[in-house]
């Protein structure tokens, strides 16, 4: 059974065949063979105008159907629009139980558009506006005028048309409103990844050129799907970090003073001690009470069962005196080390030290130690949540960059000026 | 890279970190602690004279 949509005439100014897709919804139609404007909003129809400017090809061609959103769709309408030397096409799609969509291809990017019926609420005379629980913003306004014209429309348009358009964003979302002298119209444009349409309309398109007033930030989406994994795993940390801090023993053994040997190249068994955690952080601390020198302390944890050593090295300087600026001081009198991954055991602590003065004296200065147990660790904690965070912080930075370049085509950008 | 995947390697990076943080804590180890090295036992048994 023939489409009752559908209707063949012959176009007045060339005779070639034109097929009226949206019977009795279109009132022109524009001849795809010679490019004339022909009103068919009458059984008579007619030549409003004839085109004689070098026909403009599109990307898409009349009469082509593809399934896009939900809906199969033909392309019955396309007319190039500019607004200041820049231009756009924008295509009529038809399906008889749908209606009319949009589609706009705009340096490489497409959006789909469908009118809006309630525009209750929408002014484009503010810079946001909210509709549908989304905040749109401002991004460009002007008139645009419409360059070339093909198809069948279901309101009279023709080439030379000027229109005001004001188009807010809320990505993937736009709200474009065109006003006319007679009548205003709002569209909500949706935007479409160029292999969508691709595939919907089986052409090849071009990669897409800039970021679109609309474009979803590749960065925002991603940061939309791992930001659950972020959240998690911070929380993990942050209980892993809890339950060390509460089983740690952090037990403080003082281990006497130590008052080194006049042979300072001695080593000696300063005392010995007894680690009760299976394995564990140790922080040696010693204390020297020494002023304008420096002393060098080198250790040895030496655990009695097995014989291995356990080596580690502490600098401790400390200098004063005073100047026109008043008295100064630098350095410390105590340092401390950190001993990680010590087994359960016994162990013998081995000292040796080295000092001298400004003038390269030794000091021989006692040093007071002591140790503490078990202690819990912070920097496995920094580490891991450094980690965690890294992704996040690239995505915020290309997150900024995105929008940086979105809004420079944009004279209502509503960030804080830059410097 | 589709945004699944990348989630699914920030999801392994976050999951190894984890990992790393709760063995790490357990064996009381830190990196870039004062000592580098271990030395030998045949060292040791030096201090043991």
């Amino acid at each position: 059974m023939a489409d009752p949509t559908l209707k063949s005439v012959d176009c007045p100014a060339c005779g070639a065949p034109i097929t009226l897709r949206a019977l009795g919804a279109s009132v022109m139609v524009v001849c795809a063979a010679c490019r004339s404007e022909i009103d068919v909003s009458t059984p008579e129809i007619r030549i409003i105008k004839r085109f004689d400017v070098a026909a403009r090809s599109f990307d898409l061609a009349l009469g082509t159907r593809g399934s896009l959103r939900g809906g199969t769709f033909e392309i019955i309408g396309a007319m190039m629009r500019s607004n200041g030397g820049y231009s756009w096409s924008e295509y009529l799609l038809y399906n008889p139980f749908i209606g009319f969509r949009w589609l706009i291809e705009d340096e490489g990017h497409w959006s789909l558009g469908e009118t809006v019926k309630d525009v209750s609420g929408l002014n484009a005379g503010v810079s946001r506006i909210r509709y549908h629980d989304r905040e749109y913003r401002k991004f460009v306004e002007g008139f645009v005028t419409v360059d070339t014209v093909v198809g069948e429309f279901y309101w009279r348009v023709k080439a030379g048309s000027r229109a005001w358009t004001a188009d807010f964003m809320a990505p993937p979302y736009l709200l474009s409103q065109e006003k006319t002298e007679t009548e205003s119209t709002w569209t909500l444009l949706q935007y479409l990844a160029p292999g969508e349409v691709a595939a919907a309309f089986k052409v090849q398109v071009r990669e897409p050129d800039g970021i679109a007033a609309h474009q979803p930030s590749p960065a925002l989406e991603t940061w939309k799907v791992i930001k659950q994994y972020l959240w998690g795993s911070l929380s993990l940390a942050v209980g892993v970090q809890l339950v060390t801090l509460f089983m740690a023993r952090n037990l403080v053994i003082p281990l006497g003073v130590f008052v080194p040997p006049t042979d300072a190249t001695q080593e000696v068994v300063v005392t010995s001690l007894h680690l009760p955690a299976r394995r564990s952080l140790n922080e040696l601390t010693a204390t020297v009470a020494i002023d304008n020198g420096w002393v060098d302390l080198d250790y040895a944890l030496v655990s009695k069962q097995t014989g291995e050593s356990y080596e580690l090295g502490n600098g401790i300087e400390h200098y004063s005196g005073a100047d026109s600026d008043g008295p100064w001081s630098e350095g410390s009198t105590h340092a401390s080390a950190l001993v990680p991954a010590l087994p359960r055991g016994d162990y013998d602590l081995v000292l040796s030290t080295t000092s001298g003065d400004s003038r390269g004296v030794p000091q021989n200065l006692p040093v007071v130690l002591s140790l503490r147990h078990d202690v819990a660790p912070w920097r496995n904690f920094w580490i891991a949540c450094a980690v965690i965070l890294g992704y996040p912080l690239v995505l915020l930075y290309q997150q900024l960059v995105f929008e940086r370049e979105r809004w420079s085509d944009s004279a209502f950008d509503p960030r804080p000026a830059q410097q | 890279m589709n945004i699944t995947l990348r989630a699914g390697l920030y999801a392994l990076v976050c999951a190894i970190a984890l990992l790393y943080l709760a063995m790490a804590n357990a064996q009381g180890y830190v990196p870039f602690a004062t000592p580098t090295s271990r030395s030998s036992v045949h060292t040791a048994n030096h201090f043991h004279k």
